[in-house]
């Protein structure tokens, strides 16, 4: 992908990927060919989007729907068990159970990997949950994991389509820790 | 409007921040200089009606104040959001205020604290500065002060911020500067690291790779791709596995390439509800050259937090 970038830069003009894009945008479910380039601009909408998760489902703003309003119509959630929440309606009131205050900071989120595809974008993401001034409990890490991402590009900017969370699990224990 | 560049400009602004407060650098006025003039910080956990500090002189003072020493990682930050608003930019952060024990030598490491900036970003002579940056404690109960607002899911960019001319435009303007498409690659290139490392799904093909041929790892030293696939194979690794968590990418343009930095805080995720404990903390220091395959690594050294002084 780090090679594509640099064509990117080097070869393809704006108002071609614009084509591009809209043709893929307009056949949905099609064959996987090859991947789009992304911009400067889709780069960064996508990352920009993947950070206001956080601060939507931490708060639940406006009674979830600022949650529900990052994904697609179509879109949804998989849980760690992989069960589905779809839809803006199910996702605003998914965000309404988990909010942990409005002025709650619990996902933290990192080491963002994006990828072109045919049809939009892939992404891939650390979490940290980090359980701090919840009441007299110390404040500590209360777990994490990664999500995978699918974005869509709709008319409105870049959204989930689906996004899965998928936690932690250890690796064999080696002889030596040596890397870091 | 802000241009591709603008977004990368004020990230890195964000994350020096943390640089800037946990070394207390030239006396404090690293972290002043952060600050556009008559510029406020505001803690609004300090007194029950909050504590605002305001010019250089206090800005630096209050980064003498805290725990601090030249290789201390503390302020975690990451989910920058920006948007442009009148007179420049306002933009939010969560922040994780990490106590690292010694660099893993048996102290304790835990989560002090944390929780949300609110910023107010202009663009100065120098380049973007904070206007005003507020600290708002994270509480699962109602706040004391009126929380920040919301920021709403992000609009499309206009489609001319995107266009390679407006990129070729800066780098005419800029030069020694990184164009948006470095500040990709660049950031491509680390984000990739954890999973290469954590979890390896190919004996450390993809984590060699991410280097240049005559890279150079510390520590401890290690030299080619081959020694680095075999040392990342003997790290822990699993398909599902998460460790290394990477925030504040500080990236800069040097005449040969780019060199940057990060805070690593690797954690050992409890499964199945156990509790999670931090295994180490500091940063990395990077050298990162270009080459025909992309951005790749040079030199990465890591380097693990040691608390400093505390100012009395």
């Amino acid at each position: 992908m780090i090679v594509r970038y640099t064509r990117l830069a080097l070869i393809v003009g704006v108002s071609v990927l614009t084509l591009v894009w809209s043709v893929h945008a307009q056949t949905p479910g099609k064959p996987a060919g090859k991947p789009a380039a992304l911009t400067a601009a889709d780069y960064i909408e996508i990352r920009q989007l993947v950070a206001r998760y956080a601060y939507a489902v931490d708060t639940g703003a406006e009674n979830g729907n600022v949650y529900a309003s990052l994904f697609a119509d179509d879109g949804a959630f998989a849980d760690r068990m992989g069960r589905e929440t779809k839809g803006r309606d199910a996702l605003a009131a998914l965000a309404r159970r988990n909010t942990r205050g409005p002025q709650s900071a619990f996902h933290f989120i990192v080491n963002h990997v994006i990828e072109p595809t045919s049809d939009g974008a892939v992404g891939k993401e650390y979490l940290v949950q980090l359980r701090i001034g919840e009441g007299e409990r110390p404040n500590d890490i209360f777990g994490g994991g990664h999500y995978e991402d699918i974005y869509v590009k709709t008319p409105d900017g870049w959204r989930f389509k689906r996004r899965q969370f998928i936690p932690s699990e250890g690796g064999p224990k080696p002889q030596a820790e040596v890397a870091r | 409007m802000l241009t591709p560049l603008d977004y990368f400009e004020i990230e890195q602004l964000a994350y020096r921040y943390g640089y800037a407060l946990d070394t207390g650098a030239d006396n404090g006025f690293a972290y002043a200089d952060l600050y556009a003039d008559d510029a406020t910080f505001t803690g609004t956990n300090q007194g029950p009606s909050g504590r605002t500090y305001q010019g250089r002189e206090r800005l630096a003072a209050l980064a003498r104040g805290g725990k601090r020493g030249p290789n201390f990682m503390s302020h975690w930050v990451t989910n920058v959001v920006i948007e442009p608003a009148p007179g420049g930019a306002i933009g939010k952060a969560y922040v994780g205020i990490f106590d690292i024990g010694n660099g893993g030598n048996g102290a304790k490491s835990r989560v002090d604290h944390g929780g949300i900036y609110n910023d107010v970003y202009v663009k100065t002579a120098k380049g973007w500065r904070f206007k005003s940056r507020s600290f708002f404690e994270s509480t699962s109960g109602a706040p004391v002060q009126p929380p920040p607002a919301m920021l709403a899911a992000p609009r499309a960019l206009s489609a001319s911020s995107g266009s390679p001319s407006a990129n070729r435009e800066s780098r005419i303007s800029n030069p020694g500067r990184l164009t948006a498409e470095d500040y990709i690659e660049i950031q491509q290139l680390v984000a990739r690291y954890p999973y290469a490392l954590d979890q390896n799904a190919d004996q450390g093909l993809s984590y060699a790779n991410l280097f240049t041929t005559d890279a150079v790892f510390r520590q401890p030293r290690t030299e080619g791709r081959q020694n680095l696939a075999t040392m990342a194979s003997r790290a822990p690794h699993g398909p599902r596995y998460t460790r290394h968590f990477l925030a504040n990418h500080v990236i800069e343009a040097t005449p040969e390439g780019a060199t940057g930095k990060q805070y690593l805080v690797a954690v050992d995720i409890g499964e199945m509800g156990q509790p999670s404990s931090i295994y180490l903390g500091g940063h990395y220091d990077d050298v990162y050259a270009k080459t025909p395959e992309g951005w790749r690594f040079k030199t990465r050294t890591f380097i693990a937090s040691v608390t400093g002084t505390e100012a009395k």
